[in-house]
């Protein structure tokens, strides 16, 4: 994912230890581009502070929120809410990864409207000296 | 006795052994952030925020200094319900990078507990932040809710260091 906001500095050695090394400006934090990815959730693994972009992990959503037959959806009441099957979880990967891969980086900045990502040279200087490597991982 | 870290699942060609010295505490972990409370009433049981379209609402924040070669763990924790499906998700925060985002919160009442946490190297001054973003074109209202003793956001933040 082509990401955005402001980074501050890399650290080598915080790369070696989390895989990502990447320390982002409180008021602009470095993130992925303003894209909506649909029903699922993400986790960062690591940076690429040379092509601008982030390798996450995609989960789908366990659950789906469903709008009523003719129901309003500004009401609250008519929303449901239940366990996603297997084929909605399929459909919600499918939608995540057709955001991306239909286009572009340079497209998709133009369709998010987020700016270029900032980096101070020292920054990428450093990264490319010594880019993080796999760190702690959560065994689920 | 020197502690040995195989980093990650990566194939014995590329694994790398790190043996530090020792882990020692560096943050204590056991202190949330402020609580989450009502912007008009005050009250932390019951929340009610109305978000702007494509923004995000900080519902937890907590502000460290962390040791040079500190490794750090948040978790922040909602209990939320959107006024809409599909339209907020959960984002968590650590050293002015965006490291996870939940699914879509459920409408539903009652509300959900969400967690998400995560590990981050940070070092001197770093905030770790749990936001609410509200992905519709119009103001929503995101319900946020506590009372007899668990509260309605906070985050909570600790870490080691080597030593």
């Amino acid at each position: 994912m082509p990401i955005t906001g402001r980074v501050l500095d890399y650290d080598p050695k915080a790369g070696q230890i989390d895989g990502i090394g990447v320390d982002g400006d409180n008021n602009d934090p470095v993130k992925i581009i303003n894209i909506s990815l649909g029903n699922v959730s993400w986790r960062l693994v690591t940076i690429d502070l040379v092509d601008d972009l982030a390798e996450i992990e995609v989960s789908p959503g366990e659950r789906i929120n469903i709008l009523k037959d003719g129901g309003n959806p500004d009401n609250p009441e008519d929303w449901i809410s239940r366990p996603a099957t297997d084929e909605e979880k399929q459909g919600f990967l499918d939608y995540a990864r057709d955001a991306i891969e239909k286009h572009t980086k340079d497209e998709l900045y133009d369709i998010s409207g987020s700016k270029r990502l900032v980096k101070p040279v020292e920054a990428v200087n450093a990264y490319i000296e010594k880019p993080p490597k796999l760190g702690l991982r959560f065994t689920e | 006795m020197p502690l040995d870290f195989t980093k990650g699942s990566v194939s014995q060609d590329f694994a790398e052994k790190v043996t530090p010295g020792a882990l020692a505490e560096d943050v204590e972990g056991d202190t949330l952030s402020a609580i989450a409370t009502d912007a008009d009433t005050g009250n932390d049981d019951h929340i009610k925020s109305n978000v702007a379209a494509d923004a995000e609402l900080s519902l937890a924040l907590k502000n460290l200094n962390f040791d040079a070669s500190s490794i750090a763990f948040s978790a922040g924790f909602a209990c939320a319900a959107g006024n809409a499906g599909n339209i907020f998700k959960l984002r968590l925060y650590m050293g002015g990078l965006q490291m996870q985002e939940s699914a879509f919160l459920e409408n539903q009442s009652p509300a959900l507990t969400y967690v998400l946490r995560d590990f981050k190297a940070l070092s001197g001054s770093q905030n770790c932040e749990l936001k609410a973003h509200n992905s519709s074109g119009g103001f929503v209202t995101l319900w946020l809710y506590g009372g007899n003793g668990p509260v309605a956001a906070a985050i909570a933040v600790g870490s080691v260091k080597l030593v």
